[in-house]
């Protein structure tokens, strides 16, 4: 590897990246759902590592990635009950359930993993998905390898997220839910049910993360490690706020941290004098300095991670 | 209205919730160490009587007590003014690499205890600057304290990699560490071949500094006030931004000295573990103790406790130490949830 010519490295980072920000732009179009509804949900990289987790485990015991996949999101959704009855329904602070979510699915997965798979041995991998060939495109010079030759669930996160963006902005639903979000009283005025919009939309953004976290495990590791997910959750988090709660944008933010992720991958094994660390620690430093740069005062939601009370004084 | 007494009665009502509490996370734990196939009386026995019986448990346990202490009362600090934050780990990383930096200098041979001085004085500085980080985001940029704080221990998790492998590693050695502590600099043992150090009455003395600074002085009132209203401080005269970075700066400069006392007690050295995911655990015992210098002692010694044993637990039972992260987050959520019931009885009466 020491030896790859500059194209030849830069085409490698690109596809990469293109990988790389999937599970990123899974959990923040999930993330964006539910802060447009007024729910700050710090649970993200929890959701995440127990979509991971679940992944694997239904992959490996059924044989079936597409299972393992559903699975994950459904478990993924139906993990945000915690933090919705809780942070929500019970009106804690959203900030300290979430955290303790995560501290939660962390501990339970690692947990389990250690049960069914015991410490030692061979851990259990399954083949990653395969990368997809569409006729014509994927035969293109640079963008055929980079942007069409990646696997199905990469174009399903972009799609997804443009998806999100149209719901959001172009249907009554997505009125409905920008209300609730911005200024809840007067949704509940109009007879909107605040507390259902905001479950719902948790339930969506639990099932996101969820297939953000198996991305991890389906098209990137093969296997279930500790501390699998590395903070991404929280990354997902900042690019909410750098997107300014957008989709659209939220593509672009993706894609910034999926090539940095793609560069420290990558340039670890070029053999720079600079220390491999400064590599590995480039995606984090990045969000610091883009938020830096682009996050100041960004139009947050305005009744976001605010309690709500339903007959209020 | 006496602010102690209020105090007091605030904890007193809470106690049973927080009891409850306990006793539901340790069924539920016992009920998924059953369900995956352990025996649960003898993993709870381990896990809560090996601390007391077995020798170098209980030093384990004491040397445990110091860090969660310390972390707890940054974390507070920064709690009470409506600032949560995750970056004990970096924090503690931080305050480690001063430490090492300080007392493994040749001073430290000549100086012995002296060198605690400069050594914490160092550690508090690169906490500080590193929880001062998360505080500046939110004052100016408005970006969330919890998110910044988070991230930077990866950042600081690196630095530490590095410089373990580089220019603090110690001379003859293959594994990531860094030059010893002079024993003239060591922190005395309590228990002779135990890790449990003097540490622990500087963190006790912490505490009570930090009891008395919270619930005694001006500056503590306000720190409050800011935690329990942002409007009605701002009346007050509470310039909340200058307060975001200055708490953040204290509240991570005073977790960075649980990083410089591990240097000194412990494996007298910096290691890569130094922070062990304690900065997570020090916001529970925060969390659990209600911010209160009482219930925080209790929580740290709880907390103490289900660390050390969880390991003894994981040898002997071959239950996951990471049930401990299970029973301590469940705590927490339950917390909460009681909490919740009871402000919900509290406006009923309030409607009638």
């Amino acid at each position: 590897m020491g030896n790859m010519s500059l194209p030849a490295f830069i085409l490698a980072v690109c596809t990469s990246m293109f990988r790389l920000s999937a599970p990123l732009l899974f959990a923040s179009t999930g993330e964006i759902m539910s802060e447009k509804a007024g729910v700050s949900n710090i649970g993200l990289e929890g959701q995440m590592i127990i979509g991971a987790f679940t992944s694997l485990l239904v992959s490996y015991e059924t044989g079936s990635v597409t299972l393992g996949l559903l699975a994950a999101g459904v478990f993924g959704a139906l993990s945000t009950l915690v933090i919705t009855y809780l942070g929500v329904m019970r009106k804690q602070n959203q900030s300290v359930v979430g955290l303790m979510f995560n501290i939660l699915a962390t501990g339970l997965t690692t947990y389990l993993y250690r049960m069914i798979y015991g410490v030692s041995g061979v851990a259990p991998t399954i083949d990653t998905i395969k990368n997809i060939h569409i006729p014509g495109l994927s035969d293109l010079p640079v963008l055929g390898p980079t942007v069409f030759s990646q696997n199905l669930l990469v174009y399903l996160a972009i799609a997804l997220s443009v998806a999100a963006w149209y719901i959001l902005n172009k249907t009554k639903l997505g009125l409905c839910i920008r209300a609730v979000g911005e200024n809840p009283r007067a949704a509940q005025a109009a007879g909107l049910d605040v507390i259902r919009y905001r479950a719902a939309c948790m339930l969506f953004t639990g099932f996101m993360a969820g297939i953000g976290g198996a991305f991890l495990v389906v098209a990137i590791n093969g296997r279930f490690i500790d501390d699998i997910t590395a903070g991404r959750g929280y990354i997902a988090l900042a690019i909410t706020i750098l997107a300014g709660w957008n989709p659209l944008t939220e593509i672009a933010g993706s894609m910034l941290f999926g090539a940095a992720d793609a560069l420290q991958l990558r340039a670890q094994t070029l053999g720079f004098s600079i220390p491999y660390q400064a590599f590995v620690m480039l995606p984090y430093v990045v969000v610091l300095v883009s938020l830096l740069l682009f996050g100041r005062n960004a139009p947050a939601p305005r009744a976001l991670g605010m309690r709500y009370e339903k007959e209020g004084r | 209205m006496n602010s102690k007494s209020f105090s007091e009665r605030l904890l007193s009502s809470k106690l049973p919730v927080i009891l409850l509490a306990v006793i539901i996370s340790m069924l539920l734990g016992a009920i998924l160490i059953s369900i995956s196939g352990g025996s649960a009386p003898a993993a709870y026995r381990q896990l809560f009587l090996t601390p007391f019986t077995t020798h170098s448990a209980t030093g384990d346990m004491l040397s445990t007590i110091t860090p969660l202490l310390i972390i707890a009362i940054g974390v507070s600090v920064a709690q009470h003014g409506g600032l949560t934050n995750l970056g004990g780990n970096g924090q503690v990383v931080m305050g480690g690499i001063a430490m090492a930096l300080v007392a493994t200098s040749p001073a430290a041979e000549a100086l012995g205890p002296l060198i605690w001085i400069p050594g914490f004085l160092c550690a508090f500085l690169f906490g500080a600057l590193w929880g001062m980080i998360a505080g500046a985001f939110k004052a100016y940029i408005h970006s969330s304290e919890i998110i910044v704080s988070l991230l930077l221990n990866y950042i600081a998790a690196q630095i530490i990699s590095y410089l373990l492998r580089g220019p603090m590693m110690a001379q003859g050695v293959t594994v990531p560490e860094s030059e010893l502590v002079p024993e003239a600099a060591h922190m005395p043992t309590l228990m002779a071949n135990t890790s449990a150090n003097a540490g622990i009455f500087f963190a006790f003395g912490l505490l009570v500094i930090y009891g008395v600074f919270m619930y005694k002085t001006r500056t503590g009132y306000k720190i409050r006030t800011l935690g329990y209203s942002e409007k009605a401080a701002k009346y007050g005269g509470v310039e909340k931004s200058k307060y975001d970075v200055l708490l953040m700066a204290v509240s991570g400069g005073i977790v960075g000295l649980a990083g410089g006392m591990e240097v000194l007690g412990g494996q007298y050295r910096l290691v890569e573990g130094i922070a062990n995911n304690m900065g997570f655990t020090g916001v529970v015992v925060a969390l659990v103790g209600l911010l209160q210098p009482v219930g925080i002692a209790l929580a740290a010694v709880f907390m103490a406790v289900l660390t050390v044993g969880s390991k003894y637990m994981q040898i002997m039972s071959k239950v996951p130490v990471a049930l401990k992260d299970v029973l301590e987050a469940l705590m927490v959520l339950f917390i909460l949830w009681g909490f919740s019931l009871n402000l919900k009885r509290r406006r009923i009466k309030e409607g009638n």
